[in-house]
Order: structure tokens, then sequence, then C-alpha cells
């Protein structure tokens, strides 16, 4: 008979997917935001070149 | 669709089957009950996160050699999404080794060396965010990258070179190594199949990350831009400035 490790596994698998989706989490975030700065950038060029 | 989606999309689908076939397919084995299902992860994510150090190694020469801004970006995204696995396969050792060792955490050799190799390139990603320059920058961190490199043989050849209570997955022939394993054919397919899902996993984040550097350059470069702009406005000019003043 297997011991009862099934809490041990559990907790495993949620720290696995957890830290995975953690990072995916990140990378979404950091896209979002180049894509903020990025949109800031054209909107303060386009500002510039319309000065005299 | 853009190749990036679908590589993602393939990614996550076969995580799923992988993880679906762990849970309800794999038998349990005899000595460590369910807990030992995580290893089918835990190998793999160990492996892959090694190879991506292999690759921010093997790119951080060729960058010295041959200065390239893509060679740069590939090295920092291999070496983020490898201390990523890294610490994935820590973090889930460390809880198989609760019921197995009977405690969360032991200074063992192989523990002691790839905790050692985690904080290496921990370093790498602050060595990264502390430079300003971009070629500056990229020359460090390749130079970082291949030096760094030594701690991820030493890690894999630990439980060879010395006494280990950390099971030897590759070699279990070793004297010194201990334990091994032996599978059922449906454990050995899905060992397998966990294999290819991490290395997808890692292929899709890495890519994902590279495409994000890569953005990152292009925002640096219209910020250059927007700056120089500002810059020759007579308004702004240091001049008008310094008789403001």
């Amino acid at each position: 008979m297997p011991p009862e490790t099934t809490f041990y596994m559990i907790l495993a698998f949620a720290a696995y997917l957890g830290l995975l989706g953690a990072y995916v989490g990140s990378l979404f975030w950091r896209r979002a935001s180049l894509k903020r700065d990025s949109e800031a950038l054209r909107e303060m060029q386009a500002e510039l070149e319309r000065k005299p | 669709m853009k190749s990036l989606t679908w590589l993602n999309i393939a990614a996550a689908a076969l995580l799923a089957t992988s993880l679906a076939l762990v849970w309800f397919a794999a038998p349990l084995e005899a000595s460590m009950g369910a807990v030992q299902k995580i290893f089918y992860f835990h190998v793999a994510a160990a492996w892959v996160g090694m190879v991506g150090f292999l690759i921010t190694f093997v790119v951080g020469i060729i960058y010295l050699i041959r200065p390239n801004p893509k060679l740069d970006w590939l090295g920092a995204a291999t070496a983020e999404v490898g201390l990523l696995l890294s610490i994935i396969t820590t973090v889930t050792g460390s809880i198989w080794a609760r019921p197995a060792w009977n405690t969360w955490w032991t200074w063992d050799v192989r523990l002691t060396t790839y905790t050692i190799a985690i904080l290496i390139y921990v370093g790498y990603l602050f060595l990264r965010g502390a430079i300003e320059d971009p070629t500056r920058r990229a020359r460090f961190a390749a130079v970082y990258g291949v030096v760094g490199f030594i701690s991820v043989p030493l890690t894999f050849l630990s439980i060879r070179l010395w006494q280990s209570i950390h099971p030897a997955v590759i070699g279990t022939a070793t004297p010194t190594s201990q334990g091994g394993f032996d599978m059922a054919p449906i454990m050995a397919l899905i060992v397998i199949l966990a294999q290819v899902t991490t290395v997808l996993v890692f292929a899709a984040l890495t890519a994902t990350r590279y495409r994000l550097l890569e953005l990152q350059d292009q925002v640096d470069a219209q910020r250059a831009l927007a700056l120089q702009a500002e810059s020759d406005l007579p308004s702004h000019s240091p001049a008008t400035a310094s008789v403001a003043k």
C-alpha cells in the first residue's frame, strides 16, 4: 500500500502552476507596460512635430 | 494568427494534456505514493532549465566574438526562463522531500550547488537591470553568462563527484550516487511527454520574452528620438534654459 502523500502532490502542482502562472502574468504586464510607453512616446513625438 | 501565438497555444494545450495524463493515467508509485507524480515535471524542469543556461553561455561566447543585439536578447530570455524552471525545480523538490526525506530542505551537495547556480542567475538579471547603456549591458551580461555557467556542470556532476542523498536520474550506475528509477511502460511514456511539454513551454516562454526585449529596444529608440526632438526645440535648448535661469 503506497503512503498517503496526496496533500504534498497537490501542494507541489500548485507551486508549479503558480510559479508558471506568475511568470506568464509578468510577461503580460510587461507587454502592456511597453505598449503604454510606446503609445505615450508616439503622442509626445506627434505633439513636438506640431510645434512651430 | 502569428507563429508566436500558435507556439503559445500549442504549449498550453500540451501542458494541459500532460497534466491530465499525470493526474489521471499515471499509476501510483509504490514507495512514495501520489507525491511522486511531481517528478514528471520536476526532472523535466531541471534539465530544460540547465539547457536554458547552456544557451545563455553559447550565445554569450558568440556575442563576444560577433556582437549582435539579437544574441543579447536570446541570452537574456533563456537565462530568465532557465531561472524560472530552476526555481520550479527547487520548490517542487523541496515539497517532495518533506514526505520522502522527512525534511523540507537539507544542505546536500546537489541542493547546495543548485542553489548557488540559481543565485548566480539571479545576479545575472540584477546585472542587466543595473546597466543602462545597451551595448555595455550586453557585453557585461555575455561575460557573466559565460563565467556563471561553470555552476551548471558543477551542479550536474555534484552527485557523481561527492556523496549525495539526491537520486541520480542519468547514469545511476555511478557508485557514489544513490537511487534511480524503474518505470512501468505507461510511466515511461508520460515521462517522455512531460519532457516534450517542458521543452515546448520553454520555447514558448523564451520566444515571448525575446519578443518583449525586442519591443523594449524599439521603445528605447522611440524615447531617444523624442528626447532628441525635445532638445532641438528653441524653447528647450540649453542656451535658452540658461537664459531663463
